[in-house]
């Protein structure tokens, strides 16, 4: 990154200073809104995700957003934030790539707002526990040596117990973590593919075994595990290649670490998945017989309850069905 | 879309320069701008005059004139503090609109931005905004010459690695197209499509081409058939395909 976008109110926030800091090289040009940069029409989100740029923002409106229904992982009150949109990886079934018209990332530096936001639903639902997702427009760790996200995050929801925190990542940056105690209302939580697909089609992201060797240590320092089967890719061979998935998964962490392990279907929205075949037209994936059903292109019904069924099996031969979700929460809008 | 740049510039000294270091030869006196290019078409060179609204009109014609890849606009000034420069930002007081032309993560050449009003940057204005209706945002530069260093800088040379950055990004518009296109042309020699069964086609031929060998969509296309039965039978060969991540 050789730009810095920077938000004119944001000029004087301490973080942003920090943020541009560590980049010392990068030229600052000053933007009155980040939408003036970002997700423009006339931007083209492959091209800009070989070359992007760092923009820096306040979020004002909406921090704190409750998930769509069916989306969870055993409790009552889910919600999500998102402090950064869009990752360093280019996984080919990422929404995001049909989200955004700009690969650029957006990191929303006023994170004491974010708690703000956070404590204000903790206390709208005390004394039960809530459940926060961050990673759902971003990677949760992976820009964190730049954006000091983590440490800020971890001294709050080590303060509030009652308060969970998911950090949906792939990245194998967790050097934080690893420096202090282990957290039982955070939760690491990663998406895995079988080892062939995830070198095809999750690229920029840091290799199979190194992920699975990572996620080994972080366990092992007692940080609960989130493992997330989302989406099911399929193959002929699927369930050769989803059986040695889940048996390498098990071998590496111990199963008493994992909260959960989730399982969700490949599915696009019909508008989103035309603009990103636009995109990628040659891309192996994405050019996979997916149908179209209720304004969403997947695999047809059979394929996927017969890798839904399948992996579900398989996985209880390792853990107890009450830690495995089923993600749907497209069922709503169906 | 072919994969050639053009340059707009409204500068005559800027045009020489352009035109001697690319080797671009003039290439008819009948248009409403002199156009200049090399022989394998790669590079055009349009003359505008400098107003802006001329430098509308010199960038509309010179997109429907070579369908470019990538468009530049290059200007000189005293207010370049560099030898050469690319622009980063225009604020466009008259219009209330700024804008921020893309920069490669990868670029050496320094930036600045610019600020109305005066008249470079209504005419910088005049040109991206006009490019920006043809081309991504990623495919548009604009460059500014100190005016003192035109003779004696060889700026298109330093302009042209910033086009080459620019151009490796840009590929992929032009990757696979061909071939779906060829599929594309041949079915329509053969077959009379609805625009409906048109855009089915596209599809399926998209998937075939990554999932079928030629030979079974050769196969396929060849014959006598009406076209719904073409269809169903695409579809269907690709519902049969085995799908392996090998």
């Amino acid at each position: 990154m050789n730009l810095i976008y920077l938000e004119k109110n944001m000029l004087s926030h301490p973080r942003a200073a920090k943020i541009k800091q560590r980049l010392p090289h990068a030229k600052v040009i000053e933007c009155d809104h980040y939408s003036e940069v970002f997700n423009l029409k006339s931007q083209n989100f492959r091209i800009q995700k070989k070359s992007p740029q760092l923009i820096i923002a306040k979020k004002n409106n909406n921090l704190v957003l409750p998930t769509p229904e069916h989306f969870g992982i055993g409790g009552c009150h889910n919600y999500y934030f998102s402090h950064m949109l869009n990752c360093i990886y280019d996984c080919r079934y990422c929404f995001l790539q049909g989200m955004f018209a700009s690969a650029n990332y957006v990191v929303f530096a006023n994170f004491e707002d974010f708690i703000t936001a956070i404590e204000k639903v903790i206390r709208l639902h005390q004394p039960e526990p809530v459940y926060f997702f961050s990673g759902y427009d971003c990677d949760s760790l992976a820009l964190d040596k730049l954006t000091g996200f983590l440490e800020f995050f971890i001294e709050f929801f080590q303060a509030n117990k009652q308060a969970y925190l998911e950090l949906r990542t792939k990245s194998i940056n967790l050097a934080t973590l690893m420096k202090q105690p282990a957290l039982k209302n955070i939760i690491v939580a990663s998406s895995f593919t079988p080892k062939l697909i995830s070198a095809q089609v999750e690229h920029k992201v840091p290799d199979y075994a190194k992920r699975l060797n990572a996620y080994s240590k972080l366990a092992e320092a007692g940080w609960p595990i989130g493992i997330r089967l989302d989406p099911l890719i399929y193959a002929d061979n699927f369930a050769e290649l989803y059986t040695e998935l889940i048996h390498d998964i098990f071998s590496h962490i111990d199963r008493k670490s994992i909260h959960s392990i989730s399982i969700g279907p490949l599915r696009f929205p019909e508008k989103m998945y035309k603009r990103i075949l636009k995109l990628y037209p040659d891309d192996k994936l994405l050019t996979h017989p997916l149908t179209k059903r209720d304004h969403q292109f997947s695999y047809t019904a059979s394929i996927e309850q017969k890798m839904q069924h399948f992996v579900t099996n398989e996985l209880c031969k390792y853990i107890e069905s009450n830690s495995i979700f089923h993600c749907t929460p497209w069922l709503n809008s169906a | 879309m072919q994969n050639t740049v053009n340059y707009i510039v409204a500068d005559l000294e800027l045009a020489k320069h352009i035109r001697k270091n690319l080797h671009l030869k003039k290439q008819t006196d009948e248009t409403a701008f002199s156009v200049y290019s090399n022989k394998e078409k790669s590079r055009c060179l349009i003359i505008s005059e400098q107003q802006p609204e001329k430098i509308v009109a010199a960038t509309t014609y010179s997109y429907s004139l070579t369908k470019p890849c990538l468009m530049s606009y290059i200007d000189s000034s005293v207010l370049s503090l560099d030898k050469l420069c690319l622009v980063d930002l225009l604020e466009d007081r008259r219009k209330k609109k700024n804008y921020y032309p893309f920069i490669h993560h990868r670029c050496q050449l320094p930036s600045r931005g610019f600020k109305s009003p005066d008249q470079l940057t209504a005419k910088l204005s005049a040109f991206y905004e006009t490019a920006a209706n043809f081309l991504t945002q990623e495919a548009i530069s604009m460059a500014i010459a100190n005016v003192n260093d035109i003779e004696n800088f060889n700026l298109i040379k330093v302009i042209e690695t910033n086009i080459k950055l620019l151009a490796n990004l840009n590929t992929f518009e032009q990757q696979s197209k061909p071939v779906l296109e060829k599929y594309i042309q041949r079915c329509q020699r053969h077959y009379s499509f609805t625009q409906y069964q048109l855009i089915q086609l596209r599809y399926l031929l998209q998937r075939g081409i990554i999932h079928l060998p030629e030979q079974e969509i050769d196969e396929l296309l060849i014959g006598n058939k009406p076209t719904k039965l073409l269809l169903t039978q695409l579809e269907h060969k690709l519902e049969q395909t085995s799908y392996f991540w090998g």
